[in-house]
């Protein structure tokens, strides 16, 4: 094992300053965000590309250039229905296994990331990386089913029966035949503010679920336990005891994430209006595209190094407040450590020395 | 002379010459009878908490036709949302429930003072209707009404007004009352009395006369009742009533002469009373509009192109009242601002809005059911609180309902047998207006009810239950033997949603900022799109009540008519076309044409003939798929062996380099074969040789213009002439040019909406190299940040 060269501050939250600290940590291992990005965008260039293939057989010498790269019109849309349907359907199809496959690859990425963190690697960090993402697997695979399930439980209560019978029905006396479409209600504000606070809340819910399922990683890989349901209700009791701890550095690195997301998608935008050219202007190139695909790229690589500071912030908070595991103690009795000699001795043991 | 220069007099000798820009017409202001008279007095007091409505109303009815007739038949509308077992709730399913139902009862019937009540039969199910359909009755009259005779009918009856569904009724409050009295049929002469039972899909068919209406109401309602024609009283009565009354046209209207020469009168009334409503008002003056743009400019010149200089273009001024719910009324500007633009455009193109007065319904979020009807002088829209001018919301549907105003209300055709009279025309119209005006409609992605700009690149992971319950969208199962054990039949089905749709979440997961791609409609266009889902569903000029299905129904009386208006644009010329609305327009006003009275009034006030064109496009199923099948341009090669000369001499070729290979010149024969050579003073230019073949598939032929684009940059624009299309479906154009083609366009100014697939219409030697990949970095980059959501969900 590599030596643990990684800098004691990150085990505390004294200084206030752990999203950045972490975040500082996992920007600078580069090979393990550039692992997860990859293979996700290789996972997404499976969707992809028959899309190019699609245009580059059906634009062939039918348009003028530039003519449908700002955007689709409706004629294009019309004469290619079927063609854009079928796309479709097969981009809905493959995606979803792709997503189902990205689940699991964000599970293996989880053991991956906790485990060089946790061993404050510094070199061979992939090697320990796809170590890490082999041994938590399973464990990590029911703690997702136990997150998909308090996501189900929570859709349920905030979108089904809790809701709409006691909110909808009792508090705002919509009939039943109408909760589905509130037509009984005369204002569209009522029926914007109803909708959007379950959105809000459910929102709110994802977050913190998803949060608790970071902790509830950290913790089993902390202290090396099997049981998904069990940390996962220790740690739910431990983020409700200790809540600014532990959400603070997730929200700040949420923050971080969004800001550069927005900040680059009106670049990108700005970058887009180009396609539309006025008159007597060139039409944009493909450098243009390039530019647009490598600041996209851009942003999922930050994303991807956000996804890892959220592991070391958890466990940098992990640290200091989930208790080490009481183990039984071999040589509680005892006096001296394995190896040397053990007292005091049983009745009938002879006097030794362990070898 | 130029060999391209041979070819274009080829080409124009086969095919023809463009056709010579539009002439003037001066538009012909036909009158023609306009049908039956009818004058209605009604009286009505509503029971407040019942929503019932008692009343009864005095007909003055006149049979124009040259036929006599011993019976009246009426409609009662509301008794299609009775039962299930009414005609309307046949076609489109029972919308009440018990206690939400709606029905009509006459107590008396007296005509000319004699009492027939005895008589009253309901009419006849007409085929497919079910016997228990309780929407037209007939009476006979005491003595038979000759032509030209007016006879006085009184009606007493009761209106049990349905909750608020299929936009009539009452919710809460509000109220929407639509087709709420004993109305009337239309006496065709010899066709006899047309007065279909209520049908799912089509609307309403009346004859044109004068409404006087009374209500008696709850005052709740005071200053917040709207109603055809104009408000000329409003009295609170002893107690907690209110006593209204309506003139439709108003006394003053009907005093007016239009712009075509006629007293304006309507041919409905429909009433509308909320408490809640927000009354807004606005003045329509044409010359405010005509300065509002350079669009509305050149519009007001065209139009004064194609009605002569003689005729003064003006539009009347008009009151509009705007009855908004209060949570939409920042939106009344808006409101006014389309509809401002509907009485301009509609009223340059088919002749001014005749009536002082016009009234807006916006019927607020639950009332939503009455959205979207028009009615003479008066109809409803509807918006939503996040509603933008770049969504065509509520832009759109004010045009499209304000346009009724137009086609159904000033040319009332019959809307059970030829509803593409007025919607089909409105269709063309409200495209045409939105599009001038607002431009394209940009679409939208919701999220948590807040559209946001663009559409997704690709479609979100599902396909199917397969692919929704492996990313965890919906677990679903039904497991039948779970039933037979008490403990478990409660989890026997169920569905699971651990990461269902939700508006907040899914934005997260898009990142619509990031990965959205900008997406726009061009309304025209899009009618074509409705079209092309199902272009052969039926033809447009069939009776509507009469269509296989809904769908066929909505392309036909819609979509259909509106592209093939637009066609016929491209067909005859922008100034022939409003010349021969206009005229059609003029003609029918107050009137009832069915399709052969528009073909006609059509081709006269445009001086074409163009029955063909309606033949075709009106009349059949046929479709067209016009196609650049081939393009080749090749250097032509060396001439090689022996050629026979016309004095049958055969002489071997053999180029010199002083020789221009495309004009050989040949010499004196010595003998039986010869090599010959000229020296040109100056190098010619390379010369290619160009071969396009164009093809049609289809039968839907029109004049179909061509365009051939250079490489220096000129233009050759050919027409390959319907006549010549319905003997050979292909054409070939073979010429040679110094310079190599770029692009070949067929109907290079998108004049025709019918062709079936427009992708085949150009070949650009050029290919685009840089959509495939633009469009593919998009899907990428869309599930790059998909993926990275559901790998968020794993850890």
């Amino acid at each position: 094992m590599d030596a643990p060269l990684e800098n004691r501050d990150l085990d505390t939250t004294e200084s206030g300053a752990v999203s950045l600290r972490a975040l500082v940590s996992a920007l600078a291992r580069v090979p393990l965000w550039l692992v997860t990005w990859g293979t996700l965008t290789l996972l997404a260039l499976i969707v992809a590309l028959p899309w190019f293939t699609w245009f580059e057989q059906e634009i062939g010498h039918s348009y003028r250039p530039g003519t449908v790269s700002a955007f689709l019109d409706t004629i294009f849309r019309t004469d290619h229905a079927s063609g854009l349907d079928a796309m479709n359907q097969t981009t809905a199809q493959s995606g979803a296994i792709l997503a189902f496959v990205a689940l699991l690859a964000g599970v293996f990425f989880a053991g991956g990331w906790l485990q060089v963190v946790l061993e404050r690697t510094r070199r061979q960090t992939l090697r320990r990386f796809l170590y890490g993402g082999v041994r938590y697997f399973w464990r990590f695979f029911r703690q997702l089913i136990l997150t998909l399930l308090v996501l189900a439980l929570v859709g349920w209560v905030l979108y089904e029966s809790p809701f709409e019978s006691y909110v909808v029905g009792a508090w705002l006396d919509v009939p039943e035949g109408s909760r589905a479409n509130l037509s009984t209600l005369d204002s569209e504000g009522t029926v914007f503010a109803l909708r959007a606070t379950q959105d809000v809340l459910f929102a709110i819910c994802f977050a913190l679920i998803l949060t608790w399922g970071d902790y509830t990683r950290t913790r089993l890989a902390l202290q090396d336990t099997y049981s998904a349901l069990w940390a996962g209700i220790l740690t739910f009791f431990t983020m409700l005891r200790h809540p600014i701890r532990t959400l603070r550095p997730i929200v700040v690195l949420l923050l971080a994430e969004a800001l550069v997301i927005f900040l680059v998608a009106w670049i990108v935008r700005w970058i887009d209006e180009g396609f539309l050219p006025g008159e007597g202007e060139e039409v944009a190139g493909a450098g243009r595209v390039w530019l647009v695909l490598i600041l996209g790229q851009l942003v999922l690589m930050w994303r991807h190094v956000i996804r890892g500071a959220r592991y070391h912030a958890t466990v940098a908070v992990s640290h200091d407040i989930v208790r080490p595991l009481s183990r039984p103690d071999p040589w509680k009795e005892s006096i001296g450590g394995p190896g040397g000699p053990r007292y005091p001795l049983e009745e009938g043991d002879e006097y030794g020395v362990a070898m | 002379m130029t060999s391209k220069a041979a070819s274009l007099l080829l080409v124009a000798g086969i095919f023809g010459l463009p056709p010579a820009s539009a002439q003037d017409a001066p538009v012909e202001e036909t009158v023609v009878p306009a049908g039956n008279r009818v004058d209605y007095v009604i009286r009505a007091h509503l029971d407040g908490p019942k929503k019932r409505l008692t009343g009864e109303e005095t007909i003055r009815w006149t049979n124009h036709s040259d036929t006599v007739t011993s019976e009246l038949c009426f409609h009662l509308y509301l008794n299609a949302f009775s039962n299930n077992r009414s005609l309307f709730s046949q076609q489109r399913g029972l919308a009440h429930g018990e206690g939400e139902r709606g029905w009509q009862r006459v107590k008396k019937v007296a005509v000319g003072g004699v009492d027939v009540t005895e008589s009253f039969t309901y009419l006849p199910a007409e085929e497919g209707a079910p016997a228990e359909d309780r929407t037209a009755f007939r009476v006979t009259t005491p003595q038979p009404v000759v032509p030209g005779e007016t006879v006085e009918i009184e009606l007493d009856w009761t209106s049990q007004l349905p909750f608020l569904r299929r936009r009539t009724g009452y919710s809460g409050d509000f109220l929407m009352v639509a087709q709420w009295f004993p109305k009337l049929g239309v006496f065709e002469g010899e066709k006899g009395w047309n007065c279909h039972p209520f049908h799912g899909s089509t609307e309403f068919f009346s004859d044109y006369g004068t409404y006087q209406v009374t209500l008696d109401l709850p005052d709740i309602y005071a200053n917040k009742v709207g109603g055809t024609g104009k408000l000329v009283l409003s009295n609170k009565k002893d107690g907690d009533r209110l006593e209204v009354r309506f003139e439709a046209p108003s006394l003053e209207d009907r005093q007016r002469l239009d712009t075509f020469g006629k007293l304006p009168v309507v041919h409905d009334f429909a009433w509308t009373a909320d408490p809640d409503f927000v009354v807004k008002n606005f003045t329509f003056v044409y010359d405010e509009w005509t300065a509002k743009s350079p669009t509305h400019q050149a519009e007001v010149e065209l139009v004064q192109k194609v009605v002569g200089p003689d005729v003064a273009i003006g539009l009347r001024d008009v009151n509009v009242t705007l009855l908004i719910h209060r949570e939409h009324r920042n939106q009344a500007d808006r409101y006014f601002e389309a509809v401002g633009n509907t009485l301009f455009f509609y009223g340059l193109w088919f002749g001014e809005y005749p009536y002082e007065h016009l009234t807006i319904v916006e019927p607020g979020w639950g009332n939503r059911g009455a959205g979207g009807m028009e009615y003479p002088t008066l109809f409803t829209a509807g918006t939503r609180l996040f509603a933008s001018s770049d969504h065509h919301r509520p832009e759109g549907l004010i045009i499209h309902e304000g346009g009724h105003q137009f086609w159904y209300g000033l040319v009332g055709n019959n809307e059970f047998e030829a509803a593409w009279l007025d919607e089909g025309f409105n269709s063309f119209a409200d495209s045409e207006v939105l599009t001038r005006v607002y431009g394209v409609r940009t679409r939208t992605t919701e999220y948590s009810r807040v559209p946001v700009s663009g559409a997704r690149a690709a479609s979100l992971p599902g396909g199917g239950a397969f692919g929704a319950a492996i990313v965890g969208r919906q677990w679903k199962w039904d497991i039948e033997t779970f039933h037979d054990f008490p403990v478990l039949r409660s989890l026997a089905h169920h569905t699971v949603q651990p990461l269902r749709s939700s508006g907040l979440v899914d934005a997260w997961r898009d990142q619509p900022f990031s990965t959205l791609v900008g997406q726009w409609d061009d309304p025209r266009w899009s009618d074509r799109d409705t079209y092309l889902a199902n272009p052969r569903s039926g033809v447009i000029d069939y009776p509507s009540l009469n269509s296989s299905d809904h769908r066929s129904y909505r392309v036909n009386s819609y979509q259909r008519p509106a592209i093939a208006l637009r066609t016929l644009v491209g067909v005859v010329g922008r100034e022939k076309f409003i010349a021969g609305m206009r005229h059609f327009a003029a003609k029918y006003r107050y009137g009832h044409p069915y399709g052969q009275e528009f073909y006609d009034a059509f081709n006269e006030g445009a001086q074409v003939d163009v029955s063909w064109y309606f033949d075709d496009a009106f009349r059949s199923t046929k479709t067209i798929d016009w196609k650049v099948a081939e393009v080749s341009q090749k250097d032509p090669e060396e001439p090689q062996g022996w050629f026979q000369g016309e004095d049958g001499v055969f002489r071997k070729y053999e180029k010199t380099e002083e020789t221009p290979a495309e004009e050989p010149e040949v010499a004196e024969p010595e003998g039986d074969a010869e090599t010959s050579g000229e020296t040109p003073e100056d190098e010619p230019a390379k010369r290619w040789k160009i071969e396009i073949l164009l093809k049609r598939e289809g039968e839907l032929c029109l004049d179909l213009p061509f365009r051939l684009i250079f490489e220096n940059g000129a233009q050759q624009d050919i027409i390959w002439r319907r006549e010549h299309q319905l003997v050979q479906p292909w054409l070939t154009v073979s010429l040679e040019d110094e310079h190599k083609l770029t692009a070949v366009v067929i109907d290079p100014d998108r004049k025709y909406y019918f062709d079936t697939n427009m992708s085949d219409n150009q070949w650009f030697a050029e290919g685009d190299q840089v959509a495939p990949l633009r469009w593919t970095e998009k899907v990428l980059n869309q599930y790059g940040h998909l993926l990275h959501w559901y790998a968020g969900i794993g850890g």
